[in-house]
């Protein structure tokens, strides 16, 4: 399989909009989440809201005036990686510029809003504006739209997963040769819809006791916080990355991508069929006997997802545990459908950069758990092999190979 | 209201309904077509523009034909709002 | 490059329930539009759908699944179930994907659910609020048939159904799958209902694609799934073979968020990049399923694509909107005219363009007008346009 080169990166996110200032409040150990305003009293408040950014300093094409907070974001992540690439629409091609978004509900706040005018005032008085909104390819249309670009243009879904498979189909549109570039991540956004469905679940942190936080893989962890943002990565073959001199944050080798039995609508309690279908992944695209160096994982702080990550991990990398770090950056941003799209530009740093992004409010693992849990501050590392991990509720698992680009 | 009241209140609903960034209401002429290059409207906007003025202003649009009459310019939306109004009131009078 | 072959089909729709009773309404001209019965259609100007009467659990679904079942899993559901039977495949040994295109997903159940809320019902179901989700559907498909291969939602508005297809087609060509469970589903909602209303975007009666008094479309539900397989694998296993999935063309309008191109320029490229994945020459085109949604936009773009792209062939073969007889079912409507492709293929027959009494001079090519009409076809095109923008046209062939 062809690995793909990534040389743009561009986030919106709630510890920071851009990738410097995102690697840099990741590195810090910063996280996004604070304490909601006006939540009743007895009801979890922590969630990892974007900070007020005007899309509109990102955004050039005046079609977008009436683009739902979710597309702005995906715009503005896109122009944003474009940047980071140094690549106009023109330099690609219009015609061989793909974008891939993954998203989960999209536009979800406007889709009650939509309802809400439905049914209290009938269908004569909804608006017209707001329904082309609400379908999940907004995004993608409206990135289109502001690019200019005629290329191939997919909106995937897969719940937690959303951006991790976004970047995966983005990389096999390029390998198909269904386009030279993509813009390849995806977004959502935080809801009460999303949180009250959380909430009813008792899913979220605190509903089950303890201090409500956002501490992944630790042993203490009690529940999700949720997040919202977005990103775009910018995909290419490493042919012609390296022919125009540009940064190759990393290179994608490969991915996987399959289903372990789970309870409907939850995490699998453990996900142990998945860890030879794991093992054989990376035996095809690992250079043997270099093994992988990071785990970022999709761990979001639930005493389930998190612990059936490390399990599954353990039977994948048995003795060799000890020395590979887990991270994941959902105490830092939140838990969100496209959040997988941020996990990877982390994933991208973390081998660019050598560093492990820090674990926010880690104190200690699991007892057993055999990995080298990164710490609460950033810390330097020899790192060529990455693994990014997702297990979805449903059981959908992913797994993507990364590694530093060559010299 | 009075009708310069309206008039300012429409200009409002224009630029914040149809989300016109960056357009300062006070520099939509009266009698300048609503419809036109400038302000970048369409199709969608005229349907959104006929919900946001029938709900607003408790008055009714019937079809296409009139939409375009009443949305000729502000004076002719500001009219033909007042026109609705009086008839309303007439006939709650009655 | 490998080759992918369809091995089973599946489908649920206005016309019925099966790819049989779908073939003969097909080949019968039926029309499956009627006054909407799901909820009430009064305020709207039309009261016009393509509905799938009595949808029912069906007896071999277990009832704990059917109670969580959204309507849209349920359609996916039985049209899976079918394909899966007559491709003989086990879906659980076979490390089977799923690829399912979908623009509602659970949203009929959720809007009601929202409602109940709103008007202060005290006893709700919340279980439905995760069904919402449109990949929900493609977890209980996995559940349901024990799929273990990689799974994944596309939703592109109109064009969903045609880009799942088109994905599963790249995952067993790049081997990541032998085979895959792919299609589409879609539900009527008031949420849709009212956004097209809204628009003014629905006819008040049945829709009448490339007719000259066309005034937009008729919205359906309903569903259609595959088995794709490699051809080896299934010419191995010995499975019967219904059609040969030639490839696909994707293309972006990048012009507004509802219209598409007038000049129907990135219909021309999707339908160009079609050809060109399939190895397929202009000529070789022997029937075209259209989007033919019936708004005045679409048809005449359409049209001007289709002439571009295809050039003289375009005025020498059958064009044919199936929306006339099932309705414009959204996300599934690329898969069930993927299905009536196949049954064309292989029944000799191009399904007809129904209410088409006046011809449009800018439609000025073979609609298949009313009837049905024996034709032998053997390379086939579909094409779906979504919202926003997103082209995509699918090429099939006949075997045998």
């Amino acid at each position: 399989m062809r690995p793909i080169a990534v040389t743009g990166l561009g986030i919106v996110s709630p510890i920071g909009i851009g990738r410097q200032d995102f690697w840099e409040a990741l590195c810090a150990g910063r996280s996004g989440i604070r304490a909601r305003p006006n939540v009743a009293a007895g009801l979890p408040r922590l969630a990892a809201a974007l900070p007020t950014f005007a899309a509109r300093d990102f955004i050039r094409s005046p079609h977008l005036r009436r683009a739902d907070p979710v597309s702005r974001t995906i715009v503005a992540a896109a122009r944003l990686a474009l940047a980071d690439a140094q690549l106009t629409p023109e330099s690609i091609g219009p015609e061989r510029l793909g974008i891939t978004v993954g998203s989960v509900l999209g536009d979800i706040n406007e889709s009650v809003e939509y309802l809400r005018r439905l049914f209290t005032k009938g269908a004569a008085l909804v608006s017209p504006m707001m329904f082309p909104n609400l379908v999940l390819n907004a995004a993608a249309s409206y990135t289109a739209m502001e690019l200019g670009c005629t290329g191939a243009n997919l909106t995937v879904s897969q719940g937690e997963l959303s951006g991790e498979q976004a970047i995966a189909v983005g990389c096999d549109l390029i390998r198909a040769q269904r386009a030279d570039v993509v813009l390849a991540g995806g977004g959502d956004t935080l809801s009460d819809v999303v949180t009250a469905t959380y909430r009813r679940f008792r899913a979220l942190s605190g509903q089950r006791g303890g201090t409500e936080w956002s501490s992944p893989y630790d042993a203490h962890r009690n529940g999700v916080v949720l997040g919202e943002g977005g990103a775009m990565l910018v995909l290419e073959s490493t042919d012609a990355a390296r022919a125009r001199g540009a940064t190759i944050y990393a290179e994608i080798v490969d991915h996987c991508s399959f289903g372990v039995a789970a309870p409907p609508y939850a995490w699998p309690r453990r996900a142990a069929a998945a860890a030879p279908r794991l093992r054989a992944f990376l035996e095809r695209t690992l250079p043997a006997p270099a093994g992988v160096d990071l785990v970022c994982g999709s761990a979001n702080s639930s005493r389930r997802l998190d612990g059936c990550e490390v399990d599954l991990l353990t039977r994948v990398f048995g003795e060799a545990a000890a020395g590979v770090a887990l991270t994941s950056i959902k105490g830092a941003i939140g838990e969100f459908g496209a959040a997988g799209a941020l996990t990877a530009v982390a994933a991208c740093l973390a081998v660019h950069h050598r560093v492990v992004p820090p674990l926010c409010n880690f104190r200690r693992p699991d007892d057993g758990a055999p990995f080298r849990f990164a710490q609460r501050t950033a810390e330097s590392r020899r790192i060529e092999q990455a693994l990014i991990l997702g297990i979805a509720r449903g059981g959908a698992t992913v797994a993507m190979h990364v590694r530093r680009a060559g010299e | 209201m009075n009708h310069t009241e309206l008039k300012k209140r429409l200009k409002r609903l224009l630029v914040d309904g149809l989300k016109l960034e960056g357009v300062d209401p006070e520099s939509i002429q009266d009698a300048a077509p609503i419809f036109v290059e400038g302000l970048g409207l369409d199709s969608i906007d005229a349907l959104e523009l006929v919900v946001l003025v029938e709900e607003q202003f408790n008055v009714v649009i019937p079809d296409e034909e009139v939409g375009k009459l009443a949305f000729a310019s502000i004076d002719a939306l500001a009219q033909y709002i007042a026109q609705q109004q009086r008839a309303q009131a007439a006939q709650g009078g009655a | 490059m490998r080759r992918v072959v369809i091995t089973g089909a599946g489908s649920i729709n206005a016309l019925g329930n099966g790819t049989r009773a779908f073939a003969e309404a097909l080949r019968n001209s039926r029309c499956g539009i009627a006054p909407l019965t799901l909820f009430d259609a009064s305020g709207y100007r039309t009261s016009c759908a393509a509905e799938v009467r009595d949808l029912t659990p069906p007896a071999w679904l277990k009832p704990a699944v059917a109670r969580h079942s959204s309507r849209s899993d349920l359609l996916a559901l039985i049209a899976a179930h079918e394909a899966l039977a007559q491709a003989g495949a086990d879906s659980a040994a076979s490390g089977l994907g799923i690829v399912l295109g979908t623009t509602v997903g659970g949203m009929p159940g959720w809007e009601e659910y929202f409602r109940q809320g709103l008007v202060g019902q005290r006893r709700r179901r919340h279980a439905v609020a995760l069904t919402l989700p449109v990949s929900t559907s493609v977890d209980v498909l996995a559940a349901v048939f024990g799929c273990s291969g990689p799974r994944l939602t596309l939703s592109t508005a109109c064009s969903s159904g045609s880009n799942a297809l088109g994905v599963a087609v790249d995952w067993i060509r790049a081997e990541r799958a032998p085979a895959v469970l792919c299609g589409g589903v879609d539900a009527l909602c008031r949420m849709t209902f009212s956004g097209f209303n809204a628009l003014q975007a629905l006819d008040a009666v049945p829709c009448r694609p490339f007719d000259r008094d066309r005034a937009g479309l008729t919205l359906g539900e309903g569903a259609a799934m595959f088995v794709l397989e490699e051809r080896e694998h299934a010419r191995a296993r010995g499975a019967r073979i219904l059609a040969e999935f030639l490839g696909y063309g994707v293309s972006a309008d990048a012009h507004h968020i509802t219209q598409p191109r007038p000049d129907g320029a990135g219909a021309a490229q999707a339908l160009q990049r079609a050809l060109d994945d399939s190895r397929v020459r202009a000529d070789e085109i022997d029937y075209v399923n259209a989007h033919g949604t019936a708004t005045p936009l679409n048809d005449v773009l359409e049209t001007r694509a289709l002439k571009a792209a295809l050039g003289a062939r375009a005025h020498r073969i059958p064009i044919s909107s199936t929306k006339s007889m099932v309705g414009h079912c959204l996300g599934a409507a690329g898969a069930i005219e993927a299905l009536a492709c196949i049954v064309a293929l292989r029944e000799g027959f191009v399904p007809p363009t129904l209410h088409l009494e006046h011809p449009d001079p800018e439609c000025d090519l073979d609609y298949v007008p009313n009837r049905s009409r024996p034709h032998a076809v053997h390379t086939v095109m579909s094409n779906s346009y979504g919202f926003g923008g997103n082209n995509t046209s699918i090429v099939l062939r006949g075997v045998g």
